[in-house]
């Protein structure tokens, strides 16, 4: 009796204890600070993203507790505002390259310059991912976000069907015209691209880069040049060019992204053009044509010396307010959340292109892989800068409808550009 | 009260206060500088909203001409005519039941390109040179999206006519039965006239729902193809308000459109109860 008395009291002490510590930790996770992070995209972009904050608010060692919301639809920018309009924002949060020029330029975001020196990152940041968290015109070199995930301007092609018609993958405007005089002459569209949306802008986006960066694009913005600027209209002049030839098949004039990709997909044409962030529903979609292989052309000079490879859209940026009430918890959010180990996870799950070089060594997918090894680094400057993010919503629409037409063989690139001109003209008479 | 205060009166009133501002709806309002009518003034020039209030025009004439007609075919068919008219009656309210973002990814895929029903079918019966980009032809997007809104609308109103109609006493058609009226007379002098108040009301709804029109827009073409061939008051305020970031522009387009909504409505009601009195 004595025995059985004697390891009831043991068993209860070492289950008190048990409770008393798990209770102290309960407690310690509760009393941290919580950190609220906002996501402007679905849960489906980043899925591993909930379980690893999920691992990282179970240690009890960890200084906050990260609550991240996502969103992904348009009521996030309302809800953002709201709060901001409120004074109480999220401590860490998301925005998109146009949105964070508004809100850098008004003075609302904290500079990162000293957190990113500290951790390192100013040195292995990709520097054209550094200038593009700045505001428009950066005179003191301010890094008012985090870009996330990099994207490159890129033509996708069917390496399967490169390889069966013989076609060497292309360099320059000499090259492209070959390859798709070959697949014409295989009954096949050239290129194909989703014009009805943003993939139209995306078509002067590349040739604009190599013609003349991004200086013309912020002058453009601030009023000191003008879309319709000659250069710009030489620029849309080899689009349209490559639309008469048909380089670009005209019937891209009809398409969305979906069934841009589903006639590349399908075979019935050699080439898609668009950003490597439609790998994934490339990917998708070849998931049920066994055989279907992909990749990216490395590299194809649309002008004679060309200033940068191609334009990339160094992902949207992650901000914390000027006026943040738990600075310390923000950025120990960022550091998670922007460190290697969420990093590696989300290369080898999600696929993301980091703008960390060395973060992406686990990447595996081919087409992403040739973006990193081939094109993210011959565009690390400042001329790198995508366009379709460099010009206002109201602008950007224009464009693509313009662009649309021009394929449609209704407008000429001059009228274009003059629309888009005359759009931001009106817009900026609108605004003051 | 309160609750019609809290969630009419309020926005309404806010929404006229911001029209008269600057403010960009990423600032604190406080923020905004009262700018006078120059919103007002900028939309006379804006090409963009003066597409808009075209479409919206186009778009409402031909709904107005079209919806309250087909509505009462419709549902004098089902009141009289036709054998199975449950049947009929459950298929004939489908579009009005069915949620209008379902219905319209439904009708993008119709009327794709490519793919789509109506052009397959063209192709298919030899009619190729048809087969067009229903919706991202500048020509023809306006009229594909108007023909899908009177598509959904119609069984809406076919309801109220219907309700109308069986109001009308049976002795007054039975009346003109044995007076000889034929079903074309009972129709003009016994059926429409009873239905007056009835058209009345389509008609107003009808008016309200043309200026309201949204989703159907934003989801099938977004205001395209084109320079904004199928752009309406409410999309063009949308993108104003929350791409733009243009709230105060924005608020002006949105008074506007509740100024023209009012005026047509007043003379509408005024036309209908001076018709009541004669």
């Amino acid at each position: 009796m004595k025995k059985v008395l004697c390891v009831l009291c043991i068993m209860l002490c070492a289950l008190s204890s048990m409770f008393a510590a798990g209770s102290a930790e309960t407690k310690a996770t509760s009393d941290r600070p919580v950190v609220r992070v906002y996501c402007g995209w679905a849960e489906t972009q980043l899925p591993n993203w909930r379980g690893l904050v999920e691992e990282y608010n179970s240690n009890p060692d960890n200084p906050i507790t990260i609550q991240l919301e996502f969103f992904g639809s348009s009521g996030y920018f309302d809800r953002l505002n709201a709060e901001f309009l409120a004074g109480d924002p999220p401590e860490v949060f998301q925005l998109t390259k146009t949105v964070f020029n508004e809100y850098s330029a008004a003075g609302r975001l904290y500079d990162l310059r000293d957190y990113l020196a500290e951790t390192g990152l100013s040195e292995t940041l990709n520097k054209g991912a550094q200038a593009w968290a700045g505001p428009l015109v950066n005179e003191t070199g301010g890094v008012y976000g985090f870009p996330d995930f990099a994207n490159t301007s890129c033509i996708f092609y069917n390496t399967k069907m490169f390889e069966e018609y013989g076609i060497e993958e292309p360099t320059d405007m000499e090259s492209l015209r070959e390859a798709a005089r070959i697949l014409n002459e295989h009954g096949k569209k050239a290129i194909v691209t989703g014009a009805s949306d943003w993939c139209a802008t995306d078509l002067l986006s590349k040739v604009q880069a190599q013609l003349c960066g991004t200086d013309i694009l912020i002058d453009a913005y601030l009023g000191n040049a003008q879309y319709n600027d000659p250069i710009l209209v030489e620029a849309l002049t080899i689009v349209d060019n490559m639309v008469k030839e048909n380089i670009i098949d005209p019937s891209s004039a009809d398409y969305n992204d979906d069934e841009a990709i589903a006639e590349f997909v399908s075979g019935n044409a050699g080439m898609y053009t668009a950003h490597t962030a439609m790998t994934a529903p490339i990917d998708s979609m070849a998931a049920s044509m066994p055989g279907f292989e992909y990749n990216i052309i490395k590299n194809i000079d649309f002008v004679e010396d060309p200033l940068i490879s191609v334009p990339v859209t160094w992902g949207q940026m992650w901000c914390i307010p000027a006026d943040c009430k738990n600075l310390d918890g923000a950025l120990e959010a960022l550091s998670y959340l922007f460190g290697e180990y969420v990093a590696n996870d989300t290369v080898e799950k999600v696929g993301k292109i980091y703008n960390v070089e060395s973060w992406n060594k686990n990447l595996t997918h081919p087409a992403l892989r040739t973006a990193v090894d081939y094109q993210m680094p011959s565009s690390a400057t400042a001329d790198s800068f995508y366009l379709v993010d460099m010009v206002s919503s109201k602008v950007l629409e224009n464009l693509n409808r313009g662009i649309q037409q021009m394929i449609q063989g209704r407008l000429t690139p001059q009228e274009v550009l003059d629309n888009a001109q005359q759009t931001w003209v009106d817009e900026q008479a609108q605004r003051q | 009260m309160i609750i019609y205060t809290i969630f009419w009166a309020v926005p309404i009133l806010s929404t006229l206060s911001f029209s008269f501002t600057n403010w960009s709806g990423i600032t604190a309002f406080s923020k905004a500088d009262f700018v006078g009518l120059k919103n007002f003034r900028q939309m006379a020039h804006d090409p963009i909203f003066i597409q808009s209030l075209k479409n919206n025009f186009q778009y409402g004439i031909v709904m107005v001409i079209a919806v309250p007609p087909l509505s009462f075919f419709i549902a004098y068919l089902l009141d009289t005519h036709i054998p199975f008219k449950k049947f009929f009656g459950f298929l004939a309210y489908i579009p009005a039941i069915l949620p209008t973002v379902v219905v319209m990814l439904l009708w993008r895929w119709i009327l794709n390109a490519q793919y789509g029903l109506v052009n397959t079918f063209l192709k298919a019966v030899g009619l190729e040179q048809f087969a067009i980009g229903w919706l991202s032809n500048v020509d023809t997007a306006l009229w594909a999206v108007t023909f899908v809104s009177i598509w959904k609308t119609v069984p809406t109103y076919t309801i109220l006519a219907l309700a109308g109609l069986q109001q009308i006493p049976v002795e007054y058609k039975e009346a003109a039965i044995i007076d000889g009226a034929n079903e074309w007379q009972r129709i003009i002098h016994i059926i429409i006239p009873s239905m007056r108040s009835v058209f009345y009301t389509i008609f107003t709804l009808v008016i309200i729902d043309v200026f309201r029109v949204f989703e159907l827009v934003y989801i099938m073409t977004e205001g395209g193809p084109g320079y904004y061939s199928t752009e309406m008051l409410l999309t063009y305020m949308y993108k104003s308000s929350f791409s733009s970031y243009m709230a105060g522009y924005g608020s002006a387009i949105a008074t506007t459109t509740i100024l023209i909504v009012l005026v047509i409505t007043a003379l509408n009601l005024k036309f209908s109860s001076r018709s009541e009195e004669d």
